[in-house]
């Protein structure tokens, strides 16, 4: 269909198999990241078409990771979704400050997620 | 002057009495017994010098006393001959009298009155500048006295004070506002006035300074009435700050790992509702789902544990019981849900009898094990061991598992800290259980710590002092 791919980035297991699932069969390729640095790697090296990225990660936190594709070749490009628990408006700004196109917080439903992916994407659905 | 006015006179004795709270008492004398001298305490109108002071009018007597005035009021010494008494006034004020007489049979003249007068209105002069002299010295002692307890009060507060006038000149500080400013505003403390007016006024303001976080309180300085100026109140709240920042911190933190089971369970129910998927899918989105919930139910417990432990808000329930008894009760249940993993006890376990709390031991001993499950492989060997000498006690668990990197291990006990996100989120693990370790141990008096080497597995270690037998109840 679409033959877009989206990169995954979240330090939990769990959460991850909510972001493949919700994604899955929709002829989206999908990789998977558990922490910033292989997440920042991956970007650069894959090029996806679009990054799901939770903010608290271990050592680099979702931010950084954020800026740092946006001030590297290639990725600066890359439409970014932020996800995360922290809901104040000083992190709403500080996210899109850092480059997201999108600041989603947890709990979050999937139907709201796959909806901001498709228009971020700019694709149709079947 | 007595002399003086003694030998003008041609006098043979005579005295100055002053007049305090209504008594005359001879201030100096000449010629006088000294009995007269000490004993003599005139009240004000008895007396030839009670009368003279009390009306204020000069009197001059010779020979026995004859008048009707004084019919009451004699003298003791008959033997006097002519005696002169006036008052001493500044002012209209009776400061005194001048008494003074002749024994021989020379009377006084008539003009030898006024004269005396006129000597005792210079003495009233002389007197009352030496009374306002020794009043404005004794007003300048206490000034003095009232100034150093400012002063030291000043100095010895914990806050800092800064008192500017309505231009922003320093009028008074203390030393503790100059340590506090100085490394920004230099010398002149009243730029702080200056910087800060706006807030000020309104009442108050916050500072960093050279590191330090201080709150700024100022108030209207009057004087007499009227509004001179401006005292301002420095405290450091640095500490305060930093304990905030950490709550704050520390809310965050819980409240994202409160969060993400929710997360998980949400979104897969969500998904479960809204898509078809085979069963064996349902079935282990179901069961992340179960798995979540008592991640969410352990994580709420250990949070109040740590709560409990961290404000010191419980009660020690010491027993007397023993670590090694203790220990081995915990191994069946391990046992049976870890069939990977073996469980050896290394003989000779030590089982002393310490003073404990069975519960919080327990549940220390509990994370400790799940700890080593979580960290060694299938099948991997969990050891544990109890050593004792004659002070302390310790108890231990060795895994074979990852290790731990050298940098990392001061780290492990934090709360939240996690080595390895992936396997302990697998796992259920909350990063709570080191931090509760440590603080049981601490609560008991001793510590926990780690040994470990990346690849070679971990002993951690909880080490309980020995007491000698102290059977109080400790409230943490």
């Amino acid at each position: 269909m679409s033959g877009k791919s989206i990169l995954l980035v979240d330090d939990e297991p769990h959460v991850l198999e909510v972001l493949r699932v919700t994604l899955e069969d929709l002829g989206f390729s999908l990789l998977e990241a558990g922490d910033g640095p292989k997440a920042l790697s991956l970007a650069k090296s894959e090029k996806p078409d679009l990054v799901i990225l939770d903010v608290m990660l271990p050592s680099m936190s979702g931010l950084e990771v954020c800026k740092s594709m946006r001030q590297a070749d290639g990725a600066e490009k890359i439409p970014v979704i932020l996800l995360t628990a922290r809901s104040g408006e000083d992190d709403e700004r500080a996210g899109y400050e850092a480059g997201a196109d999108r600041y989603l917080t947890k709990p979050f439903s999937p139907l709201t997620l796959l909806t901001e992916v498709v228009k971020l994407l700019n694709i149709d659905l079947p | 002057m007595l002399d003086m006015v003694l030998e003008i006179f041609e006098a043979d004795a005579g005295s100055v009495m002053l007049l305090r709270e209504d008594v005359l008492t001879i201030e100096v004398c000449q010629g006088l017994a000294p009995e007269i001298v000490t004993s003599t305490r005139q009240p004000l109108g008895v007396g030839i010098a009670g009368w003279v002071a009390l009306k204020g009018v000069p009197l001059h007597l010779d020979g026995k006393v004859n008048d009707q005035r004084f019919s009451e009021l004699v003298e003791r010494d008959d033997e006097i001959f002519s005696s002169l008494c006036v008052p001493i006034r500044h002012r209209r004020k009776t400061l005194g009298v001048v008494m003074i007489r002749r024994e021989a049979p020379r009377p006084f003249k008539k003009n030898d009155l006024p004269f005396l007068e006129s000597v005792s209105d210079l003495a009233a002069v002389a007197l009352e500048n030496a009374r306002l002299f020794e009043s404005e010295h004794r007003q300048r002692e206490l000034a003095q006295l009232e100034h150093q307890k400012l002063r030291a009060t000043l100095a010895s507060m914990a806050d800092g004070v800064v008192v500017v006038d309505k231009q922003g000149q320093v009028l008074m500080e203390n030393s503790v506002a100059q340590g506090f400013l100085a490394p920004q505003f230099g010398q002149d403390l009243g730029q702080v006035w200056k910087q800060c007016r706006a807030e000020l006024k309104a009442g108050q303001t916050r500072l960093e300074v050279d590191g330090r976080q201080l709150e700024v309180v100022a108030t209207p300085l009057f004087v007499e009435g009227s509004e001179a100026g401006s005292v301002m109140v420095l405290r450091d709240e640095t500490a305060r700050h930093e304990l905030e920042k950490m709550k704050s911190e520390f809310l965050s933190m819980v409240s994202h790992e409160l969060k993400t089971p929710i997360t998980t369970m949400g979104a897969f129910l969500e998904l479960l509702r809204t898509r078809e998927f085979p069963p064996s899918r349902q079935q282990r989105f179901l069961e992340i789902c179960s798995q979540e919930c008592e991640r969410l139910h352990t994580l709420i417990d250990q949070l109040l544990q740590l709560s409990r432990l961290e404000t010191g808000r419980f009660e020690l329930k010491l027993e007397q019981c023993r670590l090694g008894d203790l220990l081995r009760d915990c191994l069946p249940a391990f046992r049976e849900s870890n069939f990977g993993h073996r469980f050896e006890l290394v003989e000779p376990l030590s089982n002393p009898e310490l003073q404990l709390d069975p519960v919080l031991v327990t549940q220390a001993i509990t994370n400790l094990l799940s700890n080593a499950v979580k960290y060694s492989p299938e099948g991997g060997l969990v050891q544990l061991g109890i050593e004792s000498n004659a002070t302390t006690s310790r108890l231990w668990v060795k895994d074979q598992g990852v290790g731990i990197e050298a940098e990392k291990i001061p780290l492990v006990f934090e709360k939240f800290f996690r080595v390895d996100n992936s396997l302990t989120r697998e796992t259920g693990g909350t990063g709570l259980g080191l931090a509760n370790v440590k603080h049981i141990a601490e609560a008991h008096g001793g510590h926990a710590w780690v040994e470990s080497q990346v690849g070679q597995g971990s002993i951690f270690t909880m080490e309980f002092p020995i007491k000698s037998g102290d059977d109080n109840h400790v409230t943490g």
